[in-house]
Protein backbone atom coordinates (compact mmCIF):
# COMPACT_ATOMS: atom_id res chain seq x y z
CA UNK A 1 0.00 0.00 0.00
CA UNK A 2 2.75 2.48 0.85
CA UNK A 3 4.36 1.61 -2.07
CA UNK A 4 1.40 2.24 -4.34
CA UNK A 5 0.79 6.20 -2.74
CA UNK A 6 4.49 6.43 -3.41
CA UNK A 7 4.21 5.64 -6.71
CA UNK A 8 1.08 8.26 -7.42
CA UNK A 9 2.55 10.76 -5.36
CA UNK A 10 5.74 10.50 -8.05
CA UNK A 11 3.19 10.61 -10.70
CA UNK A 12 1.25 13.71 -8.82
CA UNK A 13 4.88 15.17 -8.90
CA UNK A 14 5.46 14.48 -12.63
CA UNK A 15 2.10 15.53 -13.63
CA UNK A 16 3.01 18.96 -11.56
CA UNK A 17 6.36 19.41 -12.92
CA UNK A 18 4.40 19.02 -16.71
CA UNK A 19 1.68 21.23 -15.41
CA UNK A 20 4.71 24.18 -14.66
CA UNK A 21 6.52 23.54 -18.40
CA UNK A 22 3.55 24.05 -20.11
CA UNK A 23 2.95 27.18 -18.28
CA UNK A 24 6.12 28.16 -19.42
CA UNK A 25 5.98 27.11 -23.08
CA UNK A 26 2.44 28.58 -23.46
CA UNK A 27 4.26 32.27 -23.76
CA UNK A 28 6.50 31.32 -26.12
CA UNK A 29 6.59 33.26 -29.10
CA UNK A 30 4.02 31.37 -31.62
CA UNK A 31 2.45 28.89 -29.31
CA UNK A 32 -1.22 28.93 -29.77
CA UNK A 33 -2.42 26.69 -26.41
CA UNK A 34 -2.48 23.33 -25.21
CA UNK A 35 -4.85 21.07 -23.82
CA UNK A 36 -3.71 18.26 -20.98
CA UNK A 37 -6.33 15.09 -20.47
CA UNK A 38 -5.71 13.20 -17.67
CA UNK A 39 -8.24 9.98 -16.67
CA UNK A 40 -9.95 12.25 -14.18
CA UNK A 41 -9.20 16.17 -15.20
CA UNK A 42 -8.61 17.95 -18.03
CA UNK A 43 -6.76 21.60 -18.57
CA UNK A 44 -6.94 23.92 -21.02
CA UNK A 45 -5.37 26.77 -22.31
CA UNK A 46 -5.89 28.63 -25.81
CA UNK A 47 -5.14 31.64 -26.50
CA UNK A 48 -8.57 31.60 -28.87
CA UNK A 49 -11.11 30.58 -26.21
CA UNK A 50 -13.63 30.33 -29.03
CA UNK A 51 -11.65 27.71 -30.19
CA UNK A 52 -11.78 25.09 -27.42
CA UNK A 53 -14.05 22.87 -28.87
CA UNK A 54 -12.72 21.98 -32.05
CA UNK A 55 -9.24 21.89 -30.59
CA UNK A 56 -10.54 19.67 -27.71
CA UNK A 57 -12.39 17.64 -30.72
CA UNK A 58 -8.81 17.76 -32.95
CA UNK A 59 -7.00 16.68 -30.20
CA UNK A 60 -9.13 13.78 -29.39
CA UNK A 61 -9.18 12.38 -32.85
CA UNK A 62 -5.66 12.85 -33.57
CA UNK A 63 -4.57 9.82 -30.53
CA UNK A 64 -7.31 7.68 -31.67
CA UNK A 65 -6.56 8.07 -35.71
CA UNK A 66 -2.48 7.19 -34.53
CA UNK A 67 -4.02 4.37 -32.12
CA UNK A 68 -6.16 2.67 -34.83
CA UNK A 69 -3.40 3.14 -38.08
CA UNK A 70 -0.42 1.73 -35.95
CA UNK A 71 -2.79 -1.06 -35.04
CA UNK A 72 -3.25 -1.60 -38.50
CA UNK A 73 0.24 -1.55 -39.41
CA UNK A 74 1.96 -3.12 -36.26
CA UNK A 75 4.03 -0.17 -34.97
CA UNK A 76 3.17 -0.85 -31.52
CA UNK A 77 2.51 1.90 -28.72
CA UNK A 78 2.70 5.28 -30.17
CA UNK A 79 5.01 7.87 -28.51
CA UNK A 80 4.52 10.99 -30.42
CA UNK A 81 2.41 12.60 -33.47
CA UNK A 82 2.59 15.49 -35.40
CA UNK A 83 0.27 17.14 -37.50
CA UNK A 84 1.25 19.63 -39.89
CA UNK A 85 -1.39 22.42 -41.68
CA UNK A 86 -0.67 25.48 -43.78
CA UNK A 87 -0.16 27.38 -40.97
CA UNK A 88 -0.45 25.58 -37.97
CA UNK A 89 1.31 22.67 -36.41
CA UNK A 90 0.07 20.49 -33.26
CA UNK A 91 2.22 18.00 -31.39
CA UNK A 92 0.50 15.54 -29.22
CA UNK A 93 2.18 12.69 -27.10
CA UNK A 94 1.48 10.57 -24.00
CA UNK A 95 3.08 11.46 -20.79
CA UNK A 96 2.28 9.60 -17.85
CA UNK A 97 -0.54 8.50 -18.65
CA UNK A 98 -2.26 11.98 -19.54
CA UNK A 99 -2.37 13.05 -23.27
CA UNK A 100 -0.77 16.30 -23.92
CA UNK A 101 -1.47 18.03 -27.52
CA UNK A 102 0.11 21.45 -27.91
CA UNK A 103 -0.95 23.65 -30.87
CA UNK A 104 1.80 26.42 -32.33
CA UNK A 105 2.67 28.21 -35.42
CA UNK A 106 4.75 26.29 -38.08
CA UNK A 107 8.00 28.45 -37.08
CA UNK A 108 8.04 26.72 -33.82
CA UNK A 109 10.68 23.86 -33.32
CA UNK A 110 8.64 21.19 -32.10
CA UNK A 111 11.81 19.31 -32.00
CA UNK A 112 12.73 21.65 -28.75
CA UNK A 113 9.51 20.87 -26.85
CA UNK A 114 9.65 17.42 -27.24
CA UNK A 115 13.01 17.64 -25.82
CA UNK A 116 11.77 19.45 -22.79
CA UNK A 117 8.96 17.58 -22.52
CA UNK A 118 10.44 14.15 -22.21
CA UNK B 1 6.49 0.83 -54.01
CA UNK B 2 8.21 -2.73 -54.30
CA UNK B 3 11.32 -1.42 -55.98
CA UNK B 4 11.41 1.24 -53.47
CA UNK B 5 11.59 -1.26 -50.81
CA UNK B 6 13.78 -3.02 -52.31
CA UNK B 7 16.30 0.06 -52.42
CA UNK B 8 15.54 0.89 -48.94
CA UNK B 9 14.54 -2.04 -46.64
CA UNK B 10 13.81 0.44 -43.86
CA UNK B 11 10.22 0.78 -45.42
CA UNK B 12 8.03 -1.79 -44.43
CA UNK B 13 4.37 -0.41 -45.79
CA UNK B 14 3.86 2.36 -48.48
CA UNK B 15 0.88 3.04 -50.91
CA UNK B 16 -0.79 5.86 -52.33
CA UNK B 17 -4.05 7.12 -52.51
CA UNK B 18 -6.21 10.10 -53.80
CA UNK B 19 -8.11 12.92 -52.03
CA UNK B 20 -11.16 10.91 -52.93
CA UNK B 21 -10.42 8.15 -50.87
CA UNK B 22 -8.86 5.66 -53.93
CA UNK B 23 -5.74 3.66 -53.46
CA UNK B 24 -3.64 3.94 -56.23
CA UNK B 25 -0.64 2.03 -55.87
CA UNK B 26 0.91 0.20 -52.51
CA UNK B 27 3.77 -2.12 -51.87
CA UNK B 28 2.83 -6.23 -52.53
CA UNK B 29 3.15 -6.85 -48.75
CA UNK B 30 0.10 -4.47 -47.55
CA UNK B 31 -3.37 -6.02 -47.80
CA UNK B 32 -6.18 -3.57 -49.28
CA UNK B 33 -7.79 -4.47 -45.92
CA UNK B 34 -5.05 -2.66 -44.11
CA UNK B 35 -4.79 -0.08 -46.95
CA UNK B 36 -8.27 0.74 -46.44
CA UNK B 37 -8.47 0.97 -42.70
CA UNK B 38 -5.75 3.31 -42.56
CA UNK B 39 -7.49 5.81 -45.19
CA UNK B 40 -10.64 6.00 -43.97
CA UNK B 41 -8.94 6.74 -40.20
CA UNK B 42 -6.83 9.52 -41.99
CA UNK B 43 -9.73 10.78 -44.34
CA UNK B 44 -11.33 11.31 -40.92
CA UNK B 45 -8.68 12.76 -39.07
CA UNK B 46 -8.26 14.97 -42.43
CA UNK B 47 -12.09 16.78 -42.07
CA UNK B 48 -10.87 17.44 -38.22
CA UNK B 49 -7.76 19.19 -38.97
CA UNK B 50 -9.69 21.86 -40.98
CA UNK B 51 -9.74 23.30 -37.69
CA UNK B 52 -6.08 24.24 -38.38
CA UNK B 53 -6.10 24.39 -42.00
CA UNK B 54 -5.45 22.31 -44.73
CA UNK B 55 -3.51 18.88 -43.86
CA UNK B 56 -0.08 19.46 -45.14
CA UNK B 57 1.63 15.80 -43.38
CA UNK B 58 0.95 13.59 -40.57
CA UNK B 59 3.59 11.76 -38.24
CA UNK B 60 3.72 9.63 -35.95
CA UNK B 61 6.67 7.63 -33.89
CA UNK B 62 5.49 4.64 -32.20
CA UNK B 63 7.31 1.95 -30.23
CA UNK B 64 8.29 -0.22 -33.66
CA UNK B 65 8.60 2.34 -35.93
CA UNK B 66 7.62 6.05 -37.53
CA UNK B 67 4.59 6.68 -40.10
CA UNK B 68 4.53 9.38 -42.31
CA UNK B 69 1.51 10.63 -44.69
CA UNK B 70 2.31 13.46 -46.87
CA UNK B 71 0.35 15.12 -48.99
CA UNK B 72 1.60 15.30 -52.99
CA UNK B 73 -0.50 17.42 -55.34
CA UNK B 74 -4.18 16.22 -54.68
CA UNK B 75 -2.60 12.17 -53.10
CA UNK B 76 -1.60 11.26 -50.13
CA UNK B 77 1.67 8.88 -49.73
CA UNK B 78 1.78 6.83 -46.39
CA UNK B 79 5.15 5.26 -45.55
CA UNK B 80 5.59 3.30 -42.61
CA UNK B 81 9.15 2.48 -41.70
CA UNK B 82 11.46 0.82 -39.27
CA UNK B 83 12.22 3.49 -36.07
CA UNK B 84 15.51 3.80 -37.23
CA UNK B 85 15.06 4.68 -40.46
CA UNK B 86 16.98 7.57 -42.09
CA UNK B 87 15.36 10.79 -41.81
CA UNK B 88 16.47 12.05 -44.69
CA UNK B 89 15.91 8.93 -47.15
CA UNK B 90 12.27 9.45 -45.94
CA UNK B 91 12.14 13.15 -47.02
CA UNK B 92 13.71 12.02 -50.41
CA UNK B 93 11.20 9.68 -50.71
CA UNK B 94 8.33 11.50 -50.49
CA UNK B 95 9.53 14.89 -51.88
CA UNK B 96 11.66 14.21 -54.42
CA UNK B 97 11.39 10.17 -55.91
CA UNK B 98 7.94 9.65 -55.66
CA UNK B 99 6.40 12.96 -56.80
CA UNK B 100 9.19 12.63 -59.40
CA UNK B 101 7.88 8.73 -60.46
CA UNK B 102 4.21 10.28 -60.62
CA UNK B 103 4.99 12.95 -62.48
CA UNK B 104 6.02 10.63 -65.20
CA UNK B 105 3.61 8.36 -65.11
CA UNK B 106 1.36 11.13 -65.66
CA UNK B 107 3.62 12.17 -68.87
CA UNK B 108 3.15 8.80 -70.43
CA UNK B 109 -0.46 8.01 -69.36
CA UNK B 110 -2.24 9.23 -73.06
CA UNK B 111 -4.10 12.13 -73.52
CA UNK B 112 -6.43 11.73 -75.94
CA UNK B 113 -8.84 10.07 -73.47
CA UNK B 114 -9.20 13.16 -71.64
CA UNK B 115 -12.12 14.50 -73.22
CA UNK B 116 -14.35 15.48 -71.38
CA UNK B 117 -17.52 12.88 -70.93
CA UNK B 118 -20.31 15.31 -71.65
CA UNK B 119 -22.32 14.55 -74.47
CA UNK B 120 -25.00 16.75 -76.19
CA UNK B 121 -27.68 14.96 -77.36
CA UNK B 122 -31.12 14.97 -79.08
CA UNK B 123 -34.59 15.16 -75.97
CA UNK B 124 -36.88 12.51 -77.47
CA UNK B 125 -40.08 12.55 -74.93
CA UNK B 126 -41.25 9.23 -73.26
CA UNK B 127 -45.04 9.01 -72.53
CA UNK B 128 -47.75 7.07 -71.51
CA UNK B 129 -47.91 4.73 -67.87
CA UNK B 130 -44.61 2.37 -68.60
CA UNK B 131 -42.55 5.94 -69.05
CA UNK B 132 -40.95 5.65 -65.26
CA UNK B 133 -38.75 8.11 -64.25
CA UNK B 134 -35.42 6.78 -65.96
CA UNK B 135 -34.01 8.75 -69.05
CA UNK B 136 -32.79 6.45 -71.83
CA UNK B 137 -29.55 6.74 -73.57
CA UNK B 138 -27.53 4.84 -76.23
CA UNK B 139 -26.14 2.01 -75.14
CA UNK B 140 -22.53 2.64 -76.66
CA UNK B 141 -22.13 6.18 -75.37
CA UNK B 142 -23.04 4.29 -71.50
CA UNK B 143 -19.86 1.68 -72.45
CA UNK B 144 -17.71 4.61 -73.91
CA UNK B 145 -18.40 6.91 -70.37
CA UNK B 146 -17.09 3.54 -68.02
CA UNK B 147 -13.73 4.29 -69.73
CA UNK B 148 -12.44 5.75 -66.29
CA UNK B 149 -10.88 9.43 -67.92
CA UNK B 150 -9.66 10.12 -64.36
CA UNK B 151 -5.38 10.72 -65.50
CA UNK B 152 -4.63 9.35 -61.75
CA UNK B 153 -6.88 5.84 -63.31
CA UNK B 154 -5.31 6.01 -65.83
CA UNK B 155 -1.89 6.04 -63.87
CA UNK B 156 -3.35 3.35 -61.24
CA UNK B 157 -4.34 0.54 -65.04
CA UNK B 158 -0.57 1.88 -66.01
CA UNK B 159 0.36 0.87 -62.99
CA UNK B 160 -1.07 -2.32 -62.36
CA UNK B 161 -1.67 -3.17 -65.56
CA UNK B 162 -5.34 -3.62 -65.13
CA UNK B 163 -8.62 -2.07 -66.88
CA UNK B 164 -9.45 0.89 -67.14
CA UNK B 165 -12.73 1.21 -66.64
CA UNK B 166 -15.43 1.95 -63.77
CA UNK B 167 -18.17 0.50 -62.29
CA UNK B 168 -21.29 0.98 -64.92
CA UNK B 169 -23.40 4.11 -64.90
CA UNK B 170 -26.64 4.39 -63.04
CA UNK B 171 -27.29 8.03 -62.88
CA UNK B 172 -26.62 11.21 -65.39
CA UNK B 173 -26.88 14.59 -64.63
CA UNK B 174 -28.65 16.29 -67.51
CA UNK B 175 -28.47 19.81 -68.14
CA UNK B 176 -30.10 22.39 -70.18
CA UNK B 177 -29.17 25.21 -72.37
CA UNK B 178 -31.56 27.32 -70.80
CA UNK B 179 -29.81 26.43 -67.46
CA UNK B 180 -31.89 24.08 -65.51
CA UNK B 181 -30.42 21.02 -64.44
CA UNK B 182 -31.81 17.72 -62.98
CA UNK B 183 -30.12 13.97 -61.52
CA UNK B 184 -31.86 11.04 -62.64
CA UNK B 185 -31.36 7.22 -63.05
CA UNK B 186 -30.12 6.01 -66.74
CA UNK B 187 -31.19 3.11 -68.98
CA UNK B 188 -30.06 2.15 -72.27
CA UNK B 189 -33.09 2.78 -75.09
CA UNK B 190 -34.71 -0.12 -75.74
CA UNK B 191 -36.52 0.76 -79.06
CA UNK B 192 -34.38 -0.69 -81.46
CA UNK B 193 -35.25 2.60 -84.34
CA UNK B 194 -33.87 4.54 -81.79
CA UNK B 195 -30.63 3.45 -81.26
CA UNK B 196 -27.30 5.31 -82.13
CA UNK B 197 -29.33 8.53 -83.03
CA UNK B 198 -27.47 10.71 -80.57
CA UNK B 199 -30.67 11.04 -78.81
CA UNK B 200 -31.67 11.06 -75.05
CA UNK B 201 -35.34 9.87 -74.24
CA UNK B 202 -36.68 11.56 -71.36
CA UNK B 203 -39.98 11.31 -69.68
CA UNK B 204 -42.11 14.10 -70.31
CA UNK B 205 -43.23 14.49 -66.60
CA UNK B 206 -39.27 15.89 -66.43
CA UNK B 207 -39.51 17.44 -69.76
CA UNK B 208 -41.55 19.82 -68.48
CA UNK B 209 -39.92 20.60 -65.04
CA UNK B 210 -36.53 21.09 -67.23
CA UNK B 211 -38.66 23.00 -69.57
CA UNK B 212 -37.26 21.27 -72.35
CA UNK B 213 -39.45 19.85 -76.04
CA UNK B 214 -38.70 17.27 -77.91
CA UNK B 215 -36.14 17.81 -80.74
CA UNK B 216 -34.24 20.18 -78.38
CA UNK B 217 -30.45 20.01 -77.33
CA UNK B 218 -29.30 18.98 -73.41
CA UNK B 219 -25.82 18.19 -72.08
CA UNK B 220 -25.50 15.19 -70.73
CA UNK B 221 -22.64 13.83 -68.32
CA UNK B 222 -22.48 10.75 -65.88
CA UNK B 223 -22.83 11.16 -62.14
CA UNK B 224 -20.51 8.91 -60.71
Amino acid sequence: MLAKNSKTDDTENDIEKLQEKLQDIKDQEGIIGYILRGPKSASIDLKDPTKIIDYAILSSTTFDASRNMTEALQMGEVDTILVESEETKLLSMNINNHRLSIFMEKSVDHNKLYKNLK
Amino acid sequence: MTEIKKAYPDIKNSFIFTKNGTIITGDQETDEKTMNNVRETFENLKEKTKTIGNLKSFHITAKNGKLTLSKIKDMHLLLATSKNADKNHIYSITHVIIPTILKTLETFAPTHLQSPPTKKLIVDTLSGFFAGDSVQIDAEILRDWTKNNDPRARVKATLTKEQNTQESINNVKIETFGGNSTLCKVKEINDDKLKGKNMIRIPEKLCKSLEINKGDLVKVKPAL
